[in-house]
């Protein structure tokens, strides 16, 4: 039938143009990487390398210390990973689970702080972190990264334990269970998929994340990644100096350890964007 | 004396009992704690800050009330800015959803290599704002661009344009750059749409004779409402407070074209100094995101 032809022959020129505009950007700056000095600037531009070229990545790595910024941004994934699935597996499980006067409003309380943007409260986050002693320390980033990740997570696990059965903690509240007992032997273990969204998300958003570790942790030695990255594309107006050689080989090791991540959790990922949990 | 069959019952403090007793309010301590420490009262104390001339640093400055935000209406750049930010939101947002429309109707079909298309669609949201700008600076760049150079060969161009100097192209890129960042989150939530809507109210409609492009404009469409509300809601949210693409992209520039209300509270508070100005802008940040938020959910229950 004709309708249904054209039907296919939109579908897969969407699929085409859509593709090709999400990958082949990157996959020119990919290209871009593992060309040498002189092959990049190269005008008009080789559309292929003429040969796999990877001293920018180790020049990027060593010269530029993008190798020391990815352990101190994998150091502060992990750590408000860590805790983000502790704290909000509880607050969740508390909201969920338990009727008391108040557990309504802090719950909605928590998701309005959604609403508030990083920047209008980084003037005070930096004199309290000047206060606390803990600008320029990742712990700092942890901080902060985990009370921005906090609503969503918690709003995660609060829906996913609604959908436990109560028979469940009933039986093993007769059986003599106690509190600590359910959380950590009956919840925690059932709620993998909900850690799954969460892990994913989380640790994407804060390897990604650049304004608070911008502004909180400067040196060199103990910047992450992004911030790093920043000075090598040397922003602005000012194109002199920049070579997109580094340049571009640096944006694809701040892409590269999430590949992994996305490949592994992709059903996480996918799951919970469907449901909107994502940071826009 | 006979005690008689008294059980004398010990009265034991012991602490897991009490964590037991006390469970559902300790658990929501570590949470909550943070939640205030970070962000509860940091936002009190913004506000404060925005009602004063001080430092960066300082505790406590000058009072000057209403100061700061007079200050900055009466400023023609505030109110560029502010045209900026709600000009990059509105053109983000309307790209986004024009993509996510028809890629959300192919992701919800199944069809070889559906999952390899999923995936090519997730790729953007991945990427770092850091590697965004990198990948577009670059290939936008003016001597040795790709884009320059394929749109030269193509004919369109008869010679390279600066894009990010121009004051008039600089801005549509950042919203370009934004749009194609972000589309991938619109896209699955409207995918998640699409799926809570039922086949059987698409066999209906055919049978009442309705025809593909109907049953798009009269069926799906409405019935995907709530969630093109939802992702409108969601991504006006965090367009809003856009910094890190604008700030590495263009620094605001060229000439102030591009600048945001996030980029310029940030510099008035990160390299000027001026804590009370920057905390006012950014509380205009929070105030107008609010509003435009509130107008979206009003839409969505009429």
């Amino acid at each position: 039938m004709k309708e249904r032809t054209v039907k296919k022959v939109c579908t897969y020129l969407m699929v085409i143009l859509v593709t090709s505009g999400a990958g082949l950007p990157v996959a020119w700056t990919f290209i871009t990487s593992v060309k040498t000095g002189s092959e990049v600037y190269q005008y008009p531009p080789t559309l292929l390398p003429l040969r796999l070229h990877f001293a920018n990545y180790l020049k990027v790595l060593t010269e530029y210390k993008l190798g020391r910024s990815a352990v101190n941004s994998a150091v502060v994934a992990f750590g408000t990973t860590i805790l983000l699935l502790s704290f909000g597996a509880l607050a969740g499980y508390s909201h969920s689970k338990f009727r008391f006067p108040g557990n309504t409003t802090l719950f909605l309380l928590a998701l309005i702080l959604r609403m508030v943007p990083p920047i209008t409260v980084l003037v005070p986050l930096y004199n309290l972190g000047k206060f606390l002693g803990l600008l320029n320390a990742l712990f700092w980033l942890v901080l902060v990264n985990l009370a921005f990740s906090l609503p969503a997570a918690i709003w995660i696990f609060k829906v996913f334990f609604d959908n436990l059965p109560k028979e469940l903690l009933d039986a093993a509240r007769i059986d003599g269970c106690g509190n600590i007992a359910i959380f950590s032997k009956i919840i925690a273990p059932l709620s993998k998929p909900a850690a799954g969204v969460i892990v994913v998300l989380a640790f994407t958003h804060v390897w990604n994340e650049f304004l608070m570790a911008r502004t909180f942790v400067f040196g060199e030695t103990n910047r992450t990644l992004p911030v790093a990255l920043e000075p090598v594309l040397n922003v602005g107006t000012d194109v002199i100096g920049i070579h997109w050689g580094h340049t571009t080989a640096g944006a694809m090791i701040v892409l590269l350890p999430l590949i992994p991540v996305a490949i592994f959790f992709q059903k996480y990922l996918v799951s919970g964007m469907l449901g909107g949990a994502v940071k826009g | 004396m006979r005690r008689g069959a008294q059980i004398d019952k010990k009265r034991t403090f012991s602490l897991p009992e009490l964590i037991n007793k006390y469970f559902p309010y300790l658990a929501l301590i570590p949470s909550t704690s943070i939640l205030v420490l970070i962000i509860g009262y940091p936002i009190y104390h913004t506000f404060i800050l925005s009602f004063q001339d001080v430092r960066l640093g300082e505790l406590s400055g000058y009072w000057i009330g209403l100061g700061n935000y007079i200050q900055a209406f009466r400023d023609p750049f505030f109110w560029s800015v502010l045209v900026n930010t709600l000009y990059f939101t509105a053109g983000t947002l309307g790209i986004e959803l024009l993509v996510a429309i028809p890629v959300s109707l192919i992701l919800s079909q199944g069809f070889k290599g559906v999952r390899f298309f999923r995936g090519m669609v997730l790729l953007p949201y991945l990427l770092a704002s850091v590697v965004v700008a990198t990948v577009w600076s670059w290939c936008l760049n003016d001597i040795y661009g790709i884009i320059n150079w394929v749109l030269m060969e193509i004919g369109i161009l008869n010679e390279p344009v600066s894009w990010m100097t121009n004051k008039g192209t600089a801005m549509p890129i950042i919203i370009l750059a934004s749009a194609w960042q972000k589309f991938p989150v619109s896209s699955l939530i409207l995918v998640a749409g699409l799926q809570s809507i039922s086949d059987e109210v698409h066999e209906a409609a055919s049978m009442d004779g309705a025809n593909a492009r109907q049953r798009f404009w009269r069926v799906t469409m409405p019935l995907l409402k709530p969630y093109i509300f939802l992702s409108l809601i969601l991504r006006t949210t965090f367009a809003m407070r856009q910094f890190d693409l604008v700030w590495l992209m263009s620094g605001g520039g060229p000439a102030g074209s591009t600048e945001l209300i996030s980029t310029l509270a940030y510099k008035e508070g990160f390299t000027v100094f001026e804590a009370g100005y920057a905390s006012a802008l950014s509380v205009v940040l929070l105030l107008v995101t609010f509003v435009i938020t509130a107008v979206h959910v009003k839409m969505l229950m009429k």
